[in-house]
């Protein structure tokens, strides 16, 4: 993976500068950038990208695929940092360090400092990973990080420009700053183990750290290198394998915990060295109380303590010798506490661990508060320190996610995540799933994956990179007991939605022990357009008995009938499900799923089933035979079997109309002709196959082989049949292998030709892949470094500015400034705008002169997308066509729009009658991504539809007006003044 | 023992004995320094570890006596029963108290002895008692005028006494010159005293020099405690609050309300009070609170606990609190300062309490040492709420100790040094461990005993195979049966070996007595033939005849006329004491072998008397008052010399020989050397027995005095030197019997040949050899006992190896030792280390053929001489019925602890 995302920062990069400058109109709508950006994109990025990506493969379709993959390595242990004035915090993530905004949980840039190697390898990345950082306390807008390539980096994060390399020499584990030592850093760093203990081995731990003061100034030989060595430094003492280092508030002390115990130095006398004081199991972290002089220790049985051992005990006639400390215990974590972290006026403390709880220790009394139900072990607590407002704390989650909690209520108020793919994390399940739920919900353009809980999903939207909602199938217990026998969980097996996107059927299961029976359960989840997300609307039990379920597919939609879904299971059976209405006495009908037949083959097992295009016909493969189903009777129609294929794992319509199927079997694949009931061709391969991919609206589908390698690396041999030939069209290697496919849809990708597939996958690491010829997505925001250039001034939101957008009343200018920089870029277009976002910042014309023109732009590109939309009309629902029509007149009316009286009126009645109501659209912008009912319907309605209006646009053009004028889609609602926003609420809401 | 003979053993758990829980605990004061600052405001020496006080639910207190010497800095075994005030029947002990008769007297900086203490009990009634802690016996009470008392807390200056009663009212009572009046009583409250603390006293006004400024250079140490006038006296109430009141107008000065829940009131258990003022309170909520000493408002609040605290204790210097109740911790306040001083050098003794804003209270650690409710807490030394500027240090080298004690019946024992100490290297007084900080130090329990003076209340008749338990009023028999399977079923087993119980149904219950009282019953015994068994309280001896009948059950025929045997005997002479003379109660008793004499020891006045019981009715035989008299001591000790010259001097006629006896009035310690006065002495003899052939009878006293007397001349023989520590076993060697051997708390052995008058060359060195490991064992001998082959005929020849085997046993272990192996072998230390490895299996598994003694002597000796074995716990008992048939009486701790209410238990995890 990290290979793959070398080029991505690389290409980004010479994008995201021009993409930077964004609107300054577009912050409280993050939704809405994709629509305008996607289009536009397809443009730089075959046009100019293409040189300045050296990592990337050319894109020959023999060669290997390029493949990206959507997910960002795991969390870092390095603790969370905010900048000084709350509204940013500093995230580690490998090498790079990712600066989120808080307003709105956005990676606003990205500190990579391996940016002039672009073709670093991993072993570089694994090099140089950041272990720690700290603001400069004598310049808040600096931030000093050490990594374990010995290199002390000092950054101006605010324009993004590394300002000192400092080599210390050997890996930093941590690093220490205070106030009172200007331009010094203290540093742990790693002593290398080369001497023999004294029973003669040496001593293999290497487990050894040495802590040093360094002076962050280069020497003079070496002050114009790119790294630098510090003209000054010297060893205070030597630890243990340290894991906390840190300054007491007043800076006399300095601490560092390592193995089993805390070292104490007096900074007025640091020549003394260390006094060590004796904890009884081994320290893991370390914060300081904020005011008074006293520490908090995390150790690895759970225990927090608090040391009172700054006073007079650390003599310098006691250096040397191992003490004891009057210390306060605080038990409740079960297992090892990660983080530590004191409230600003050191009244609570809050620690984190494995539990996935926050605790939060009220300091006076050793009463405790819980947040529990976090999602995933807990890594990283850190306190927003926002000078203004409620506290917030900030927790990191090892599935990479992060979690506001309010201080006031202790309710979770925001989650800011990517995709969580890595279900070991929480559960570590030695055995991977035979199958995961990957599939692509249309409505919303959303994938599901499986998230980092076995029994919960998760729907990713790759074209804004950003995770939508999450759904928990089955209710399960999240806490981990190590010491017990591990519970399994419920798994979530299987998840196909079906063609209209109203549907999705989960299978999720549960193996058997001596003390429960097994459990199986099929779900079907209608979609709630209004709110956003899946309601479950049936639950069948054991629709195979405990058997397995193999399969399960929803029937295309058919005017005749109403919607079926089949499921073949281990227990011989063929399952129909049928939708049945029921109405009531009442106005409303209800809907559920029963049963339709039940057949069987023989005493065959299905292994697959898959629907013909038209919904027609169902073919399941039954041991060696195939058997085709009648739809609307349920009568087997015909069965086919072949000599060249023994036995049919899978089979499954392949073509544009349907005709033909594919069996594939463990070696074998032979393409029958279902009209003729005759095999047409049939290849067979060397290596195992492993699944077959395809997509309905292609001639072409995919093969996926295993190559018995005698290598360790995986690899997985894709092979791109046509229906009418034998002989691969092509052939790609894959590093990895798959524990499910997908074919990506064909508006998700801008590669060359839509014909081409894309497949989404998840692999054996837990990794999301999209895979394809010249596949591009759009970039990840803030994923270079971009200066913050207003990185002290995000205005503060009201609660008008929630509910209608930004002010009409604010000068552009104060609007300008007032932006957040990290906005999802947007919408550009013609190249001598953005030629004028090449400069630097200092070198822009002022906003004011650039509005108008890229203003007119969007007008330009509005007709044409519009007719599309309304062509391709069927499936865009109802509130998207409004939005578009609200659009283009409300953005044309922006410039000369005044606010007259009896608007104003209006919105003031509009604000009392909407000030009771849960505040919907805060989370709108603040971009929840928490499928929590009706809260954020909007956001989900709004991401969901303007995708698919997209998509169709695409698959209806042809494929040769992909030309750099390609009309671009609905202009972002974004561009539009905050008046167009609250004049599309006000009409809805009065209207 | 030349080869590992088998032994079988009766592990008896039927004996349905129930310890008593532990209700109060009590460490003697210290006296207060004198108002003149510097003097004594340090204390540069060791403190001599005090007396512990340990009251029990059944209404007996034991006085616990440090088992280390002055010059020792630890002491394994810690404190052992030196006497038992045995309380009156069905009565309760909840709170003790000690105080300092003639607080003038006492140095300030030395721990008071036990007899210028004075100590007060009550027990949930109204009336509250003292007690003649030499008699053993209640010396006075007095009521309290206000109903129950619920908690009693004499002054700093130990000269008033307050007590906090059931009608809410403080009645004071007035120690002043060894008296007990009411002196006055403060304001009634409506609601319960339930805890009292004294608040720091004040240097007096009235004095017309500074207290502090040291101007005045003449001492004048006859008033110290004139110097001191209390100020305040806290209470914490039944109605959710604690009242604080001026001692000197008897009003409310403040009241502090802690938390309670809707509808109930919390119920503050307990209260303490520092030298700064500052006020400590625990509740039945479980919090811990600390209030601020001049205003009165909350400082601190832990919920330190998740049930009731009944009881904390303050750390000699104040510096720590620990708390302790319902919920079976003890949790630990420590008084931190988060910053440094100005200087970091600056005295530590001002400003520890110096309340800066910087130093604060934090709850450091928390313990579960108790496995039931935890009901008193004491430490030593004990804290005195002094005023900052006299505020006392102590060595900072010595750990004090925390003793707690609950319904668990055990005292447990902790290091409290604190963390912040540890400059120095601070000595465990305990010995458990090397560290002696109370957060990693292994805390010991005191095994509980079951019987007085830590005798056991267990004893055997050999030949009649029974088994006699006294309990507080009654006394169970049981029988064991023969072994019917004979040597087939004697599994072989060693002594150390883990020995198969016997088979069920191999005893049965043949008697059970309730008596009528007075007070709780204290000795028993039961003659060797299974004839005659004797217990007594205090105040009356009653011997009964024991009759077999048909059944098997035994049918107990009372002695009437046994008190009117005894009393002319007991009764006042002319110069002793009136009143308590009369009593016929017996403190220790033994049957000759023979069973045909009874010796008794009077309780109160400590004669000795022989009973003849071969006649019709009891018949004394002959009254020695050695005990009663001074005889031999020179201060508190016998000295050897003095005793060989009274041992080869003339006297045949012990009544006239102990009138010429050398001998020290015990008040003029160190004075005087020789006198001929002889006066009576207030002890108690607490152990005694008789050699196999009936010959010879020895008797100790809690004064570590031990007589000898010739049974069949019944004379007077001789007084040994006596040991520093009180002797625990005493037995007469059955191989040899004049051989005495003597057991001391500290876990040293002595032997003694009473023919020959002395210490036998070889116990010498039987004494220093004995491993350390044995002396370091935490548990005391309680008993020895010894393998008699005399009816054994399977035995070859007992040769002096065997013989001279003598099993000692503590309640958790049984040790068998060589006595002579020093000679022979020279020293256990090889054996040590044996022990722990799996050598020990080896043993067992390849036995030497029988008859091949001779030649595998050496090797099985050395393995023999020594072995420790912890097996059985806690032991009652032990002891040889007959040849390699041993009875170990277990009482496990969890049938004691099933009988109780269940403890309070919180779930970890999980529901509610």
């Amino acid at each position: 993976m990290p290979v793959a995302v070398d080029p991505t920062p690389a290409m980004a990069a010479s994008k995201q500068k021009h993409a930077a400058p964004s609107l300054p109109t577009d912050i409280p709508l993050p939704d809405t950038p994709k629509t305008a950006k996607k289009p536009r994109k397809k443009q730089p990025s075959q046009t100019q990208d293409a040189p300045p990506t050296p990592g990337s493969s050319k894109s020959a379709p023999s060669s290997s695929w390029t493949w990206r993959s959507l997910t960002v390595s795991s969390s870092s242990r390095v603790p969370l940092l905010f900048t000084k004035d709350g509204s940013y915090f500093f995230s580690v993530n490998g090498p790079s360090v990712k600066i989120y905004s808080v307003a709105t949980g956005r990676v606003v840039s990205t500190l990579y400092p391996l940016q002039h190697t672009p073709a670093a390898d991993i072993d570089s990345e694994a090099r140089g990973t950041i272990t720690c950082m700290a603001l400069n306390p004598h310049n808040a807008y600096q931030l000093i990080t050490g990594s374990l390539d010995g290199v002390v980096r000092v950054w101006d994060f605010v324009d993004a420009v590394l300002l000192k390399t400092l080599d210390v020499g050997k890996p930093v584990h941590h690093l220490a700053v205070h106030e009172r030592f200007r331009d010094e850093v203290f540093v742990s760093v790693a002593r290398p183990a080369k001497r023999v203990n004294s029973k003669g081995n040496p001593t293999a731990n290497g487990d050894n750290n040495s802590v040093m003061r360094v002076v962050l100034k280069a020497t003079d030989a070496t002050v114009n290198l790119p790294v630098q060595t510090p003209s000054e430094s010297h060893t205070i003492g030597k630890t243990r394998g340290s894991s906390g280092l840190a300054f007491s508030p007043s800076g006399s002390w300095l601490v560092v915990t390592a193995g089993h115990k805390a070292y104490v130095a007096s900074t007025s006398n640091l020549k003394a060295g260390f006094t060590k004081f004796v904890s009884p199991d081994k320290l893991t972290c370390l914060a300081f109380h904020p005011s008074e002089e006293y520490f908090a220790t995390g150790d690895e049985k759970g225990v927090v303590r608090l040391w009172y051992c700054l006073n007079d005990s650390v003599s310098p006639e006691s250096t040397g010798t191992e003490k004891k400390a009057t210390t306060t215990t605080l038990h409740w974590h079960a297992h090892a506490v990660s983080s530590l972290a004191f409230t600003a006026n050191g009244a609570y403390l809050l620690t984190g661990g494995e539990e996935a709880v926050l605790v939060i220790w009220q300091l006076h009394t050793g009463k405790k508060e819980f947040v529990p139900r976090l999602g995933a072990p807990i890594i990283n607590v850190a306190i927003s320190n926002a000078t203004t407002g409620e506290e917030s704390y900030l927790v990191g989650l090892a599935d990479a996610s992060f979690v506001f909690v309010r201080s006031g209520t202790l309710k979770v108020s925001r989650t800011i995540a990517r995709i969580k793919i890595d279900p070991a994390i929480s559960n570590n399940r030695p055995t991977l799933p035979s199958s995961v739920p990957l599939t692509v919900h249309s409505l919303t353009s959303t994938l599901v994956l499986p998230s980092s809980h076995p029994s919960m999903i998760q729907m990713y939207s790759p074209t804004i990179a950003d995770l939508i909602s999450e759904l928990e199938v089955s209710p399960s217990n999240k806490i981990s007991r190590r010491d017990d026998k591990q519970l399994d969980p419920p798994r979530v097996e299987r998840a196909v939605v079906s063609e209209n996107g109203k549907w999705m059927a989960t299978v999720d299961s549960r193996a058997g022990d001596e003390a429960h029976r097994g459990e199986v359960y099929l779900k079907l989840w209608s979609w709630e357009k209004k709110g956003g997300y899946w309601t479950l609307n049936t639950r069948i039990d054991r629709p195979h008995g405990l058997k397995n379920v193999t399969a399960v597919t929803f029937r295309p939609p058919s005017e005749v009938s109403s919607l079926q879904l089949a499921t073949t299971g281990a227990d011989g059976a063929i399952k129909i499900w049928r939708l049945r209405q029921v109405s009531k006495e009442g106005k409303n009908t209800e809907e559920f799923w029963v049963a339709q037949a039940t057949l069987n083959f023989r005493s065959e097992i299905p292994s697959d089933a898959s629907w013909s295009l038209d919904g027609s016909l169902l073919a399941v493969s039954l041991g060696p035979y195939i058997g085709l189903y009648d739809a609307e009777t349920n009568m087997l129609s015909s069965v086919l079997t072949s000599p060249e294929c023994p036995l049919v794992n899978s089979a499954q319509f392949v073509g544009k109309s349907s005709r033909y199927v594919a069996a594939v079997g463990p070696r074998d694949l032979v393409l029958w002709d279902v009209v003729t009931q005759s095999v047409l061709w049939h290849y067979r391969s060397f290596s195992g196959i492993t699944r077959l991919a395809s997509r309905n609206d292609s001639d072409s589908f995919l093969l996926l082989e295993k190559p018995t390698s005698l290598t360790q690396s995986p690899t997985t041999k894709v092979t791109v049949f046509n229906t009418s030939s034998s002989t691969p069209i092509a052939t790609q290697s894959l590093p990895f292998h798959f524990l499910g496919v997908t074919a990506c849809p064909p508006g998700w990708t801008q590669g060359g030709e839509t014909s081409s597939l894309a497949l989404l996958g998840v692999t054996h690491s837990w990794n999301v892949v999209l895979l394809g010829d010249n596949i591009t997505l759009p970039d990840e925001i803030g994923a270079t470094h971009i200066g913050l250039r207003d990185a002290g001034a995000a205005v503060k939101r009201t609660l008008f500015d929630d509910i209608f957008g930004a002010s009409l009343f604010v000068s552009p200018s104060v609007q300008s400034s007032a932006q957040s920089p990290n906005v999802q870029s947007s919408s550009w277009k013609g190249k001598d705008v953005e030629r004028v976002f090449d400069a630097p910042a200092y070198l822009m014309p002022p906003l004011e002169a650039l509005f108008d023109p890229l203003v007119q732009s969007f007008f330009v590109e509005r007709g044409p997308e519009k007719k599309f939309v309304k062509d391709e009309g069927e499936g865009a629902d109802d509130r998207m066509d409004e939005d578009e029509k609200d659009g283009p007149i409300l953005v044309g009316s922006k410039p000369e729009r005044m606010v007259g009286k009896d608007e104003m009126a209006g919105l003031v009645n509009l604000f009392k009658s909407y000030a009771i109501r849960p505040s919907n659209t805060t989370i709108n912008i603040n971009g929840i991504h928490k499928a929590s009912a009706q809260i954020n319907g909007v956001t989900s309605h709004s991401t969901t539809s303007t995708p698919s209006s997209k998509a169709k646009p695409k698959t209806a053009v042809p494929p040769s007006t992909s030309k750099p004028s390609v009309p671009s889609p609905v202009p972002s609602p974004a561009a539009a003044s905050p008046g167009v926003r609250a004049g599309s609420k006000r009409k809805k809401s009065l209207g | 023992m030349t080869e590992p003979k088998p032994i079988s053993v009766h592990r008896c758990r039927f004996v349905d004995f129930t310890p008593s829980p532990i209700t109060a605990l009590a460490f003697p004061p210290l006296s207060l320094p004198s108002v003149k600052g510097k003097k004594s405001a340090a204390i540069r020496k060791r403190l001599a570890f005090g007396t512990l006080a340990v009251g029990h639910a059944n209404g007996n207190i034991e006085l616990c006596e440090w088992t280390g010497l002055e010059h020792e800095q630890q002491a394994p075994q810690a404190w052992v029963v030196k006497k038992t005030l045995s309380g009156l029947y069905t009565s309760k002990v909840d709170s003790l108290a000690f105080t300092i008769r003639d607080p003038d007297l006492v140095p300030s900086d030395q721990t008071p002895a036990l007899s210028s203490l004075r100590l007060f009990s009550a027990g949930g009634g109204n009336d509250l008692a003292e007690w003649d802690i030499e008699r053993g016996v209640i010396r006075r009470t007095i009521s309290s005028q206000g109903g129950s008392i619920w908690s009693i807390a004499p002054n700093p200056a130990s000269t008033i006494l307050a007590l906090g009663c059931e009608d809410g009212s403080i009645h004071l009572l007035s120690l002043e010159l060894d008296s007990l009046t009411h002196l006055r009583r403060f304001d009634r409250v409506k609601s319960r005293i339930l805890s009292l603390a004294w608040g720091p006293p004040v240097p007096r006004e009235s004095q017309p020099k500074a207290a502090e400024t040291n101007e005045d250079s003449d001492d004048d140490d006859d008033d110290l405690a004139e110097d001191w006038s209390d100020s305040w006296l806290v209470a914490g109430c039944s109605d959710s609050c604690l009242r604080k009141w001026d001692v000197a107008s008897g009003r409310v000065l403040d009241r502090m309300a802690t938390d309670k829940n809707k509808g109930e009131r919390t119920l503050v258990w307990t209260v303490g009070a520092l030298g700064d003022g500052t006020i400590i309170s625990g509740d039945s909520l479980g919090v811990v609170k600390f209030w601020d000493p001049k205003t009165c408002t909350q400082m601190h609040s832990f919920q330190a606990h998740n049930a009731d605290v009944l009881c904390m204790t303050i750390s000699p210097e104040g510096s720590a609190i620990y708390t302790a109740g319902v919920d079976q911790k003890i949790v630990q306040f420590t008084h931190v300062r988060t910053s440094q001083p100005a200087s970091s050098q600056a005295p530590t003794k001002t400003s520890l309490l110096n309340r800066s804003s910087t130093s604060r209270w934090v709850q450091s650690f928390a313990r579960r040492m108790h496995s039931h409710d935890i009901r008193s807490i004491c430490i030593f030394p004990p804290h005195t709420p002094l005023p900052p500027s006299h505020s006392r240090t102590f060595p900072a080298d010595v750990a004090p100790i925390l003793a707690s004690g609950g319904l668990d019946m055990s005292v447990v024992l902790t290091p409290a040094a604190l963390p912040t100490n540890t400059k120095n290297k601070i000595v465990n007084p305990l010995s458990t461990s090397h560290v002696a900080t109370w957060e990693d130090a292994y805390h010991r329990k005191i095994g509980y005993s079951s019987g007085a003076y830590g005798r056991s209340g267990v004893c055997v008749a050999r030949a009649g195979r029974l088994v006699c338990c006294v309990r507080e009023a009654g006394v169970s028999v049981w029988r064991i049966k023969k072994r019917g399977g004979g040597g087939d079923g004697e599994e072989g087993m060693d002594v150390d070996e883990v020995p198969v119980p016997k088979e069920d149904g191999g005893w049965e219950r043949v008697l059970d007595m309730e008596l009528n009282v007075q007070s709780n019953l204290i000795a028993g015994a039961i003659s060797d033939d299974g004839r005659w068994l004797i217990v007594s309280d205090w105040y009356e001896t009653k011997l009964f005849r024991l009759e077999s009948l048909p059944n098997g059950q035994l049918k107990p025929k009372r002695i009437r006329n046994l008190t009117s045997v005894l009393q002319p005997h007991v009764s006042p002479s002319a110069k002793s004491h009136s009143r308590e003379s009369i009593s016929t109660g017996g403190s220790t008793f033994a049957f000759t072998p023979d069973s045909s004499k009874l010796v008794l020891a009077t309780s109160v006045s400590a004669y000795i008397l022989v009973i003849d019981l071969s006649g019709d009715a009891p018949r004394v035989l002959r009254k020695f008052d050695h005990h009663h008299l001074n005889t031999g001591l020179v201060g508190q000790r016998v000295v050897k010399g003095l005793a060989k010259l009274q041992a080869t001097g003339t006297g045949e006629d012990a009544t006239e020989k102990s009138a010429e006896t050398v001998g020290v009035d015990k008040e003029d310690e160190d004075t005087e050397s020789t006198s001929g006065d002889v006066r009576p002495v207030s002890t108690t003899v607490t152990r005694m027995a008789t050699s196999l052939d009936g010959q010879w009878l020895a008797t100790s006293d809690d004064l570590h005095r031990t007589h000898i007397f010739n049974l069949d001349s019944i004379q007077h023989h001789c007084i040994l030197p006596s040991f520093p520590h009180p002797i625990h076993a005493l037995a007469f060697l059955p191989s040899s019997p004049s051989t005495l051997i003597l057991g001391l708390a500290n876990n040293t052995v002595q032997v003694y040949d009473v023919e020959a008058r002395s210490f036998p060359a070889w116990s010498r060195h039987l004494a220093n050899a004995i491993p350390k490991r044995f002396k370091h064992l935490h548990d005391p001998i309680v008993g020895v006992t010894f393998n008699t082959n005399g009816t054994s005929s399977s035995s070859s020849s007992p040769s002096t190896d065997e013989a001279r085997t003598a099993v000692f046993w503590g309640s958790t272990w049984i040790c068998k030792i060589q006595l002579d192996a020093g000679v022979v072998y020279g020293g256990f230390e090889k054996k040590r280390r044996r022990d722990g490895s799996g050598k020990k299996r080896k043993d067992v598994a390849a036995p030497p053929p029988e008859g091949e003694d001779t030649e595998q002597q050496p090797l099985y000796q050395s393995a023999n001489n020594f072995k420790l074995i912890t097996t059985y716990r806690p032991i009652l008992f032990a002891e040889f019925i007959a040849s390699g048939e041993l009875v170990v009486v277990e009482r496990p701790l969890v049938d004691v602890l099933a009988k109780l209410p269940p403890a309070y238990f919180k779930p970890k995890y999980g529901a509610s």
